[in-house]
């Protein structure tokens, strides 16, 4: 249902559009840098194309490092890429903490040079001192600030696995405060535990202090394809990969009624690989959410393009026939109400008006018919 | 001063009683009322339903049969939100495109076309204080047209304006969602109609053909809302009932 929700300028909105437009621009170079600056300060950079490449690096690392106990952060890339499902079908043990309750500490993102995030509240540590692997999703990976750090207090995990939409990458950590206003909307609602998400597991390139307590002795981070160049590919949905991930599209769609929001639904059959995936998701086309969008993604348009092209996949004979029967009558000499097409079209028009079919009873003679003929005088 | 009168298909072929009221409404303030002739669909249904290219050629047919200079008024505003937003944009290519987007200086949605014209308080004349609710089609909140229905009806119209929360909110019809979720569909509507019903409202009024159908099936459908249907108007019946 319709929510308060804060507004952002026009400026504003075009600020945060134009940093995402050039990061994407960019993607490829910013993702190269990424890796190579990662890569020298110690981290282990993976590029996965899919979802069952993902699963088979993440069995293997479990494996190769002797993995008892993962601790996994829900939402983001695990929710895509459905890890609990797999995590628990390969008998591992694992448990799933929401990281919303990180605390962070130090400059923080806009100081940019230290940024240090401290994992697990109270109430966490039992579980965070016996986990040796830690498996997150990542809000943002951050290209240029040379010399920051982030590490994790909070348990000693060996390895520690970040898991990043390769979109989700932006040139600096200043960036980020642009993104605060968005993720605003009090203190339990999706858009804030997005906000604590993101915040805290930035991705800002090494070198790692190795020092620091609680660094683990690998890093990886997995950039996720899994459909995304597609959307890159393709000129109207590319605007999905400037996506922020704030939620508030979510937060005003008059239909969502679980957490697969607009956005999911956009991205569903491309890049999310949930169950729902499969079906369209309930768009008025309102237009709600792209009012609120702080990117300026138009959604209830790419909305509406995805479902021409979910209609252009589907064979729905009947439906198409009659379609193209409507097409030839409003393309025909003259008006439909003045050369006698009115059955088959008002037919038409029928299975298209809401309610039981007998609700709309056509006129006898049409507007444009009437008035033709000058039998009605206004 | 002559004025293009588009009605639409759904109008033209269920409403002629309100293409005949949106003439008396127009003529009354002067206008010369031209229908035209053979152009009688933006190509919404199509769009609606996700038939791209059908909704392009109907809808190309449609901007070549408006071309000229004359103002054209759109009663229904799914009509309006086409050739104002989506027409350019569907026809990307060409000389269309460019007529498409000459055509978007053209057209209004017959609440601001009112608004903007006429000097006559028609409501207040006849001293009308029904309280009504005004819904508000999605495609012209949320695509940037401006909203004149509230303002006409209450300033112009002389009618009680009622605030109902949350009637903004969709009526659920846009994007053939009574037919692939109509459960869904028809539980937006039956909210916005309870609402109204609980703010004492007397009649919903809209210039939105799809939202108008939408909400009078509900009302229908569901005795229990206590909503007669024939209290869901369209803007120029209200404005001329009992002329
Ligand atoms: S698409 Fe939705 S989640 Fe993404 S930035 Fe826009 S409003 Fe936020």
């Amino acid at each position: 249902m319709s929510i308060a929700i804060q507004e952002l300028s026009a400026e504003w909105v075009q600020r945060v559009r134009t940093l995402r437009v050039q990061a994407i621009d960019q993607l490829e170079a910013l993702l190269l840098r990424f890796d190579r600056n990662a890569t020298a300060a110690g981290m282990h950079v993976r590029w996965v194309l899919d979802v069952p490449e993902a699963v088979k690096e993440l069995l293997f690392l479990c494996k190769e490092h002797d993995i008892e106990h993962i601790l996994a952060a829900p939402g983001g890339a695990l929710g895509e890429l459905g890890f609990s499902e797999i995590l628990r079908t390969n008998g591992l043990d694992f448990q799933e903490l929401y990281l919303a309750d990180i605390e962070s500490a130090g400059d923080g993102v806009n100081g940019g040079q230290n940024a240090v995030v401290s994992l697990g509240g109270a109430g966490h540590s039992a579980w965070m001192g016996s986990a040796d692997l830690l498996v997150a999703g990542t809000g943002t990976v951050v290209v240029r600030e040379p010399i920051s750090c982030l590490y994790h207090r909070g348990g000693p995990h060996r390895v520690r696995i970040f898991w990043a939409g390769l979109e989700q990458i932006t040139q600096s950590i200043a960036d980020l405060s642009y993104w605060w206003p968005a993720w605003e909307g009090g203190e339990n609602s999706p858009a804030a535990v997005a906000r604590a998400g993101g915040s805290g597991l930035t991705l800002v390139q090494g070198p790692m202090q190795r020092t620091n307590d609680g660094q683990p002795e690998h890093t990886y981070v997995f950039i996720i394809d899994n459909g995304r160049t597609a959307l890159l590919e393709d000129l109207r949905m590319r605007e999905m990969l400037y996506c922020i991930s704030c939620g508030r599209c979510g937060e005003v769609c008059p239909t969502r009624q679980s957490d697969f929001g607009p956005r999911e639904g956009i991205r569903a059959g491309v890049v999310v690989g949930t169950p729902e995936a499969a079906s369209d998701y309930p768009c008025t086309r309102c237009g709600a959410c792209s009012v609120v969008c702080p990117v300026g993604i138009p959604i209830h348009r790419l909305m509406a393009w995805k479902q021409v092209q979910n209609a252009a996949r589907c064979d729905q004979e009947t439906e198409l026939k009659a379609w193209q029967s409507w097409r030839k009558a409003m393309l025909g000499e003259g008006w439909l109400g003045m050369f006698g097409f009115d059955q088959k079209v008002q037919s038409m028009l029928r299975c298209q008006m809401p309610g039981p079919s007998d609700l709309w009873k056509p006129a006898e003679k049409s507007f444009s018919r009437r008035r033709a003929m000058g039998k009605k005088n206004t | 001063m002559e004025v293009i009168l588009f009605a639409g298909c759904v109008v033209d072929q269920f409403f002629p009683e309100t293409g005949f009221n949106a003439i008396k409404v127009m003529e009354r303030m002067g206008c010369t009322v031209r229908i035209p002739g053979a152009a009688g669909c933006c190509g919404s249904p199509a769009w609606q339903h996700a038939q791209e290219e059908i909704a392009c050629e109907v809808a190309g047919r449609c901007v070549t049969e408006l071309s000229g200079e004359v103002p054209v008024v759109a009663l229904s505003s799914d009509c309006s939100a086409m050739f104002l937003t989506h027409v350019p944009q569907l026809l990307h290519n060409g000389s269309a495109h460019h007529e498409a987007r000459a055509m978007q200086k053209r057209v209004h949605t017959f609440s601001q076309w009112v608004s903007q014209h006429s000097q006559l308080p028609m409501g207040k004349v006849r001293g009308i204080t029904t309280r009504v609710a005004c819904h508000v089609a999605c495609c012209v909140q949320h695509e940037g047209i401006a909203q004149s229905l509230p303002s006409l009806l209450s300033d112009w119209g002389g009618f009680t304006c009622v605030d109902v929360p949350q009637f903004s909110v969709c009526c659920g019809y846009g994007g053939g969602m009574h037919r692939s979720n109509p459960e869904l569909s028809e539980r937006m509507s039956a909210d916005k109609l309870r609402a109204a019903r609980a703010e004492g409202v007397e009649y919903i009024v809209t210039e939105d053909m799809g939202c108008l159908m939408q909400l009078r099936s509900v009302a229908v459908q569901q005795p229990d809302l206590s909503w007669k249907p024939e209290r869901i108007v369209h803007l120029a019946d209200l404005l001329t009932e009992g002329w």
